[in-house]
């Protein structure tokens, strides 16, 4: 008798053992397919129809609002968002995804892999024409109306801040940033997985890309700007080496200064733009940077730095309050010292060796070693 | 003087062999590396036309062989089976970059095929010297 109860106790719990093991893992809404590797707690995803979207509205945010919390982010995942209907994650870097080592050694679940030479042509390194980015942004299955999650595996790395730049751009209507990166989402514990995703493509983007050719200002347009316009300011986010002419920051990049007039924005890779708590800023911090010139916010402002990574982080903090007086200079250092007829400043702005010079009389020496 | 010589080549071969390799890895793996190669094409470009690299290369590469595959045959050097071997792996290693690799596959290709190109001319330089130097 007690052999009989016994059996049937230890069936029993066998049998929901096995529920509970097939539970944990599931489909992301044909994503991908997900072999989530939990982690934790925090990723018990369960299968629903997209018609069943139940909103966790304490973690909602604005279609406008570009830098999200990892809560957020599971939220999308695990079908709590209206997002979740359709959106893509792109872990971004620089790369193709054979050599891509923090992708393949795990990713957030369904995420692509998104090599920023994708994104970018080599010999500018600016962003690529409206053709070649729509049909990538085809190849990814990615449309105006897909919610598009950029992250990068460490947090003060520019490289997803570039992609989504790239997305508002194109046309993109809902672009959004993991902030601290794959490094916040970890301190969280959630899944990750190693699948390598791809994107189903799809036949239309929606609308004519670019759809804001006003976000990026070329160098004439600039050097315009600068002559004839008191209002317009061009804020540098590079480091002060970089600003004041004691390095280009760049091994492929032989001159070091800045275009005449710029003003510094203060660097992104130096964590001026995270907080303790490696969260990125809000524009109060880009405001005290632009007040060190007696600049504000009311200015036109159009960010660059050397290729247009780092210049996309002030960006978007202003994108995402609503701010439209902004654009992005994505020639850069990079294009701008490869003329010999620009003029060049050189030293600190407020100091007496401020001095005023052209690109052709620069020494050629100031490459990053 | 055979000792000197023989060190010497070998060295310009291994620094050049493994630098080539060394370039093929970090600019495959390293942005910064990518971006710099890329430079370093436009420069070259600026020097002479890329398109122009390849065909240069090719024909100094067909020199070099012929010339040296013509002293083994008529002067008969005596080589032993390193020297032999070291030859024939520097010639398919550039044969095979030039053949079937382009800029396209790998943003290093000029700098690589250069690099073989030294080892190669290293390593005849010292068959023709020890058919001069016959001991």
């Amino acid at each position: 008798m007690n052999k009989k109860i016994i059996s049937v106790f230890m069936c029993g719990l066998l049998l929901m053992g096995s529920l509970v093991g097939c539970g944990g893992n599931t489909t992301i809404e044909d994503k991908a397919d997900v072999n989530t590797e939990a982690k934790g707690e925090g990723t018990e995803q369960t299968e629903k129809s997209e018609n069943e979207v139940k909103i966790n509205e304490a973690l909602a945010v604005e279609k406008t609002k570009v830098y999200v919390s990892p809560e957020w982010l599971n939220s999308v995942i695990n079908n709590e968002q209206n997002e979740s209907k359709d959106f893509a994650i792109l872990e971004c870097g620089w790369g193709k995804e054979e050599i891509a080592e923090d992708y393949k050694n795990g990713h957030v679940p369904g995420a692509m892999h998104m090599n920023t030479d994708n994104i970018e042509s080599p010999e500018k390194w600016d962003l690529r024409s409206g053709e070649e980015m729509e049909k990538l942004m085809l190849d990814f299955g990615i449309t105006k109306d897909t919610t598009v999650i950029c992250y990068s595996s460490k947090g003060l790395s520019s490289a997803d801040d570039r992609v989504a730049f790239a997305m508002l751009w194109a046309g993109v209507e809902n672009v959004k940033v993991l902030d601290g990166g794959l490094e916040a989402w970890n301190a969280k514990e959630f899944a990750l997985e190693t699948t390598s995703n791809k994107g189903e493509a799809v036949e239309s983007f929606g609308v004519t890309v670019p759809a804001h050719p006003e976000y990026i200002l070329d160098t004439e347009q600039i050097k315009e700007k600068l002559k004839n316009d008191d209002n317009f300011k061009l804020v540098s986010i590079r480091s002060w080496a970089e600003f004041v002419g004691e390095t280009s920051g760049y091994s492929y990049i032989d001159r070091a200064g800045e275009p005449e007039g710029a003003i510094w924005g203060h660097d992104t890779d130096d964590g001026s733009y995270a907080d303790e708590n490696g969260n990125t800023v809000d524009t109060d911090v880009l405001a005290k940077y632009l007040a060190e010139s007696d600049v504000t916010l009311e200015n036109e402002l159009s960010f660059y730095c050397g290729t247009g990574w780092r210049a996309a982080v002030p960006f978007l903090l202003c994108y995402e309050e609503g701010m439209t007086n902004i654009s992005m200079y994505d020639d850069g250092w990079f294009v701008y010292q490869n003329d010999g007829a620009n003029s060049v400043q050189l030293g600190d702005p407020k100091s007496d060796e401020f001095e005023i010079t052209t690109v052709e009389v620069l020494s050629t020496d100031k490459s990053r070693k | 003087m055979n000792k000197i010589m023989n060190i010497i080549t070998k060295l310009i071969i291994m620094i050049s062999v493994l630098g080539a390799f060394v370039l093929q890895y970090f600019s495959a793996h390293k942005m910064g590396m990518a971006r710099h190669m890329f430079y370093m094409n436009q420069k070259l470009s600026k020097i002479i036309s890329l398109s122009n690299v390849e065909t240069v290369i090719f024909i100094v590469t067909l020199i070099i062989f012929v010339a040296s595959v013509a002293i083994f045959i008529w002067k008969k050097p005596k080589l032993n089976i390193v020297d032999k071997g070291l030859f024939a792996v520097i010639s398919i290693l550039i044969a095979n970059e030039l053949l079937f690799l382009n800029v396209d596959y790998t943003v290093a290709f000029y700098f690589k095929c250069i690099l073989f190109l030294l080892a190669l001319f290293s390593q005849s330089i010292y068959i023709l010297f020890r058919c001069m130097h016959k001991e």
